[in-house]
């Protein structure tokens, strides 16, 4: 186990050092100045050379990525003067189009993420591995065929459409829904299921599609296998033999599928955040690109990379609790 | 001489009203006139009550992005000067709007709009009694210079640059002083604070406009112990009606009741509604969608900061919600500048202003959110007098174009804004000012960088669209930051025609100069129409309309004449 943790840990601190490299430098390569931009635009010369002064952006790159490293390590000063500002560790750099640390702002968009995604994760893998065992169940019946074409009519849309009808449809139309807003679940418990609930169950249409087929595939190999007959020659109930052996064999690929779905989208759900005016990871990511606002953007994407790499090591982990031929090392 | 009391700017009542669903591009829009007043006691406190008003209940604001600034000397933008100086903080003077078109500049934290002495050199201005912020503490006149003072620092370069200029005499107003941080003076050159009650300004040259300039947010105060530097852009600290309760970026603020506003000491200003919410996360699609539903929480709500009715839902918005929409003209005026550098063939300027088809420039603009524009001042701006130097018709005159260019064919370069309305409008221009004989090669910039790259003086472009505003309602705020040639810089510039005519540049000095504001509003329509006479330096196209569409439950509504936005001032919820 210590084996592991440490592997796949150097792994993936070389990962996020990879993003970070990137991610700086090609930023650097668009033409156009950040300063000149939070300047405004009646902003003279000279004002423009003080904002560069402020934001380091005076400095060699390799020295303002040291700096932007160091930051996150043990913190950081920003600026100088009266005016400079102590960023504590984890220093995430200092946005300069809001005046406060990038920390603030992922830790205020995370959890409008969070709680899309895992709500979200949680009913698209429900309601697609249900409808794929179902369908594996009922297989060749009227069942097999609703439960698929159902799931397909959902892989062929998209989020931007549904999510917007579905909003015309129960907000602006019949009004039995409020807007989707993010309440926070220990403000509201109430208000944050109610909130959410058109961008779950957009998701959960959306994304269930490829489980279903998944899943249903899988069944239908296992239930032919030898294991199965012989649990069901051994008198075992149905129940037990499709639960417990069929669909646990059969679940790996679809658990490795989860996890990658899952890093992806809580490094931010783009589309999803902003059809739903939803300012998440994804949301404030989109709004920062647009602004250039460099901090922002390099923070938003660490923290995608950081969550694809969380969840690969929690998958592989997943893999020897699910399948006890696989082993950790 | 403008005497002690009050400065009025009456609007004509043509313009602020609610939308019928016709389009109204007749081009009679608001004439703004400029008169002075004496009536002192004006700027005394109560507000008069909103017929109908009452207390409490929410009123959300949606807009589709967090403010700019919303620190007082950063402060430069219409919507968030909008919610600052209604809701937030007071300035020495401010509007007084009662939602009919009458427009008057009053006394909000002085008790007049300043006492002028030494040719309008120096004003004075006295605090009135029991002003106090958010905590309880008086507030002083050490506090309003301390904010003055802020805005000369270099670390907070976004807010309007007047007070500050005016008070160094000179564009450069950085060269002597820089502000109240790292060592320097709480109260900056040229300004006197003789006790706790007292501010006076003693200005190099005189400036009628100080009135007005004194409503700007650079003239709101800062207790110098809760400043918080550039942070202050976060939590700016309240001496207005309401405080902030919390203010998460980008998602959502909440404005609460500041029980330390007394309103004996507020001429403009209610406190109606128990919160305010600004939720900066919906697009204009969804708000819209929303308010035309009228459910829930849209009730009480309305579109606010950029934030206008997307051409997609117009009709829907006039089919089933018009009478809530509210519409009316703003101070910004849309023209296409000639980079005068470069385009220097002044019959080729004028044969362009010939041939616009503004009447089809509209239709692409959105013909609900604008009017044809023939000058440089907004109909909204005192100075406005109507004229068309070179009237081509509704759709331009192709054939005097022609006859001004000789029949020949030019190739021009137009520079536009890369968003959808300007890359249709580019369009439009190639294809209507081909018969013309123009061959515009049209070009995007991004969106973000758009001003800086034509604010640049070498800028390799011949022709782009510009939009300005008066920062108040006079003329003094357009023509010579727009057409002084003497503004001119290698960047940063709002003179993006790079005009520099020296006639014009003296005839700017000379009226800046006069006291009386009536002979400078003639003065200044005057240059207005000589400008585009002599120079033609562009082509005005459309004067601007704000449409606002808002909740069944908002009652108190207006369109703001000085901020060209929904005043804040008297809303309740019914």
């Amino acid at each position: 186990m210590a084996r592991f943790i440490l592997r796949r840990g150097s792994l993936a601190l070389l990962t996020l050092f990879g993003v970070s490299v990137l991610t700086f430098f090609m930023f650097f390569a668009v033409p156009t100045s950040p300063a000149e931009l939070q300047c405004g635009r009646d902003c003279r010369p000279a004002q423009v050379q003080n904002i560069e002064r402020q934001l380091g952006l005076d400095q060699p790159l390799w020295t303002q990525y040291g700096q932007y490293m160091k930051g996150i390590v043990v913190g950081r000063t920003i600026g100088q003067g009266d005016t400079a500002i102590k960023c504590e560790a984890p220093c995430l750099g200092w946005s300069f189009r809001s005046s406060e640390a990038v920390s603030s702002i992922v830790g205020r968009a995370l959890p409008v993420t969070i709680s899309i995604v895992l709500g979200g994760a949680a009913m698209w893998a429900l309601l697609g591995v249900s409808l794929g065992f179902i369908s594996a169940l009922r297989r060749g019946t009227w069942i097999d065929r609703s439960a698929i074409g159902f799931s397909l009519a959902g892989a062929s849309l998209q989020i931007y459409f549904v999510g917007l009808l579905l909003q015309v449809l129960f907000v602006y139309t019949l009004k039995w829904l409020p807007t989707p807003t993010y309440t926070s679940p220990f403000e509201s418990f109430g208000d944050w299921i109610v909130g959410m609930i058109l961008p779950w169950t957009t998701l959960a249409f959306l994304n269930s599609a490829i489980y279903a087929r998944l899943t249903r595939a899988q069944m239908l190999e296992t239930l032919s296998e030898d294991f199965v007959r012989t649990a069901r020659a051994k008198g075992l109930p149905s129940r037990q033999v499709y639960l417990r052996h069929a669909l646990r064999a059969g679940i790996t690929p679809i658990v490795t599928i989860f996890g990658l779905d899952l890093g992806v989208s809580l490094g931010g759900a783009v589309i999803t955040e902003n059809v739903f005016g939803m300012p998440g990871v994804g949301f404030t990511a989109a709004e920062a690109a647009r602004q250039l606002n460099l901090p922002v953007v390099m923070a938003t994407v660490l923290l995608a990379a950081f969550f694809i790499v969380l969840t690969n090591v929690i998958v592989d982990w997943l893999y020897a609790y699910i399948d006890p031929r696989v082993r950790l090392g | 001489m403008l005497s002690v009391g009050i400065l009025a700017v009456a609007l004509a009542a043509a313009g602020c009203s609610k939308n019928t669903g016709e389009d109204t591009n007749s081009g009679e829009t608001t004439k703004a006139e400029t008169q002075t007043a004496t009536l002192a006691e004006n700027s005394d406190g109560p507000a008069p009550e909103v017929s109908g008003a009452k207390k409490g209940g929410t009123v959300t604001l949606y807009t589709s992005g967090d403010f700019e600034h919303l620190d007082p000397q950063q402060n430069y933008v219409v919507p968030s000067q909008t919610t600052g100086s209604n809701l937030l903080y007071r300035t020495l003077t401010q509007y007084r709007e009662n939602g009919d078109g009458k427009l008057e500049v009053v006394g909000d934290l002085a008790t007049n709009t300043g006492e002028e002495s030494n040719g309008g050199k120096t004003w004075k201005y006295t605090l009135k009694d029991g002003l106090k912020y958010e905590d309880g503490s008086a507030i002083t006149a050490q506090d309003v210079a301390y904010g003055i003072a802020r805005s000369f620092s270099p670390d907070l370069p976004n807010g309007p640059h007047y007070i500050q200029q005016w008070l160094a005499g000179s564009a450069d107003y950085n060269a002597k002083y820089k502000g109240p941080y790292n060592g320097g003076a709480k109260v900056p050159p040229n300004v006197q604070v003789p006790d706790a009650k007292t501010i006076i300004f003693n200005f190099p040259e005189a400036h009628a406009d100080t009135p007005f300039a004194m409503a700007l947010p650079t003239a709101s105060p800062v207790p110098p112990a809760r400043d918080t530097k550039i942070q202050y852009d976060n939590r700016p600290f309240s001496s207005g009606p309401y405080k902030i309760q919390t203010y998460n970026r980008t998602q959502k603020m909440v404005l609460v009741r500041n029980e330390n506003w007394d309103p004996k000491t507020d001429p403009i200003r209610h406190d109606y509604p128990d919160q305010y919410v600004v939720d900066f996360t919906r697009t204009a699609e969804q708000a819209s969608e929303l308010l035309i539903s009228d459910a829930g929480a849209a009730q009480t709500a309305l579109t606010f900061q950029d934030m206008t009715i997307p051409a997609s839902v117009y009709p829907k918005a006039v089919a089933q919600a018009k009478d809530r929409i509210l519409t009316g003209p703003t101070q910004y005026v849309w023209q296409i500048n000639f980079n005068t550098q470069r385009v220097t063939d002044l019959k080729l300027r004028q044969a362009l202003n010939y041939a616009i088809d503004r009447q089809g420039l509209l239709k692409v603009w959105g013909s609900y959110a604008g009017e044809p524009g023939s000058t440089l001042l907004s109909p909204t701006t005192s100075g406005y007098e109507k004229y068309n130097a070179y009237d081509g018709g509704p759709t331009g005159n192709i054939e005097k174009a022609k006859e001004l260019l000789g029949n020949k064919t030019v190739k021009l370069t137009y520079a536009y804004r890369n968003t959808e309305r300007n890359q249709a409008i580019a369009a439009f221009l190639r294809s209507s000012l081909k018969p013309a004989g123009v061959d515009l090669t049209i070009q995007p910039v991004d969106e973000d960088q758009y001003y800086t790259v034509i604010g640049k003086k070498n800028n390799q472009f011949d022709m782009y669209m510009y939009g300005w505003g008066s920062d108040w309602p006079g003329a003094g705020t357009v023509i010579p930051p727009l057409w002084d040639g003497k503004r001119i810089t290698p960047e940063g510039n709002n003179n993006t025609a790079y005009l520099n005519d020296p006639k014009t540049n003296e005839e700017i000095v000379r009226i800046l100069g006069l006291s009386d504001l009536t002979e400078a509003d003639k003065a200044w329509g005057a240059l207005d129409k000589d400008i585009m006479t002599r120079l033609a330096p562009t082509i005005p196209v459309i004067y601007d309309k704000q449409t606002t569409l808002y909740g069944s439950k908002i009652g108190g509504i207006y369109l703001s004449k000085p901020y060209g936005n929904s005043g804040l001032n008297n809303l309740y919820v019914k």
